[in-house]
């Protein structure tokens, strides 16, 4: 053994990750970010079962419906995840109807007086929901927030063209 | 085999068994309500339940949905077809934003806001509707000698990237909506050949028949 393995053997007894099963399952999922490459367990995902019985039961083979099913899951597990992130331009708070878009078509005079009793226009950024159209308030932070959501949206296209290249290839296939 | 007859789904608050109504039988809707993103409105705030509904029904209407396969593929056009209408409105919205504080720069640089009024009742009008003509708003510009295209075109160069990147979404999302498209052709052109095909060889054993009847 040389030196350098005995050292990590060492410094891995200090480690302090966790002990318990349940500690263990939730750090498994720290490197989780949106589960796109995982793959499909019809376990966990039992629609993906589902639609297999769907395309078997439009004359498709098993393996080709299969494919289709786990294709379908994942163009789904996709959207999911865009709609994760235009969620996430107002705030995953829980949103009192009666507020929604409340301020939407206020006046600019109104805006201002509210602007001036809160020190400046920093509130409307964490308040979006009351405008209800995003990106709207104005300044070098909304376009900010605007690049990252288009750049979040961006990183997700592979793996939708991946989904729905296969997809067609596919359909193509199993319905020649 | 399921039975052809008409039935909605009970139970789950299913989007397309609800919407579909009568032309889905009931072991398929059955299936559908049991995928979860198939039941899954993709809402945001301040969008409406109602308006997404009767938009699926239209398109489930105009699609002529025939069975639980097409029902998944249309929700998929409708899903694709709503993202790039939500894009349509933020790329609306990043233009006008960048117009406004672009005209609000400039104005409030070269007149005080105090002392001349025209400023903010002019800015007032243009954000109420931007798409009428300003002739105060113009009278404003003509006297700083900038032009409505001037600042057009420096709003486009401002937000270029982010333009940019939306086109591309956009591009993305409606080059879905043609894929999804061919896949329902796809599956349709397939049951014709297969009705065809059908009808092909019931013909010939008809014939087969006329031709020998003594082989029955």
């Amino acid at each position: 053994m040389n030196k350098q393995t005995k050292a990590n053997r060492i410094n891995a007894k200090h480690s302090t990750g966790p002990k318990s099963t349940e500690g263990k399952q939730r750090a498994s999922l720290n490197a989780l970010a949106h589960g796109l490459n995982q793959r499909i367990d019809h376990l966990i995902c039992p629609e993906a079962s589902l639609l297999q019985t769907l395309f078997e039961n439009d004359g498709i083979a098993t393996v080709e419906a299969l494919a289709l099913a786990e294709a379908h899951v994942t163009r789904a597990r996709v959207r999911a995840a865009r709609q994760h992130a235009w969620r996430a331009i107002y705030g995953d708070a829980e949103i009192d109807p009666k507020q929604r878009g409340s301020l939407t078509n206020a006046s600019p005079e109104l805006l201002a007086a509210v602007n001036q009793q809160m020190g400046g226009r920093d509130w409307q950024h964490f308040l979006p929901f009351l405008f209800e159209k995003p990106f709207e308030s104005g300044g070098e932070q909304d376009d900010q927030a605007a690049l990252r959501f288009l750049d979040k949206q961006r990183r997700l296209n592979r793996y939708e063209v991946k989904a729905v290249s296969q997809l067609s290839k596919l359909y193509k296939r199993a319905y020649q | 085999m399921a039975s052809k007859k008409s039935k909605k789904s009970s139970g789950q608050s299913a989007v397309l068994t609800d919407n579909l109504g009568s032309q889905l039988n009931v072991d398929e809707a059955e299936l559908l309500s049991k995928i979860p993103w198939f039941n899954e409105r993709y809402l945001l705030p301040g969008e409406s339940l109602s308006d997404y509904d009767t938009s699926l029904q239209l398109l489930v209407e105009s699609v002529v949905v025939k069975d639980a396969l097409d029902a998944i593929l249309v929700k998929d056009i409708h899903d694709e077809l709503r993202e790039v209408k939500r894009l349509r409105v933020l790329r609306q919205s990043f233009f006008i934003r960048g117009m406004a504080s672009r005209l609000s720069d400039l104005l409030s640089t070269h007149f005080s806001m105090d002392e001349d009024p025209r400023v903010t009742e002019v800015l007032a009008a243009w954000r109420e509707d931007p798409e009428i003509g300003n002739e105060a708003l113009f009278e404003l510009l003509d006297e700083l000698g900038v032009t409505m295209d001037e600042i057009r075109v420096s709003v486009f160069s401002r937000s270029a990237k982010n333009l940019q990147l939306l086109e591309q979404q956009l591009a993305r999302h409606e080059k879905n909506v043609r894929e999804s498209l061919k896949m329902i052709d796809a599956r349709r052109n397939h049951a014709l050949v297969r009705e065809r095909l059908a009808f092909d060889l019931e013909r010939d054993r008809e014939q087969q028949l006329t031709c020998n009847p003594d082989d029955e």
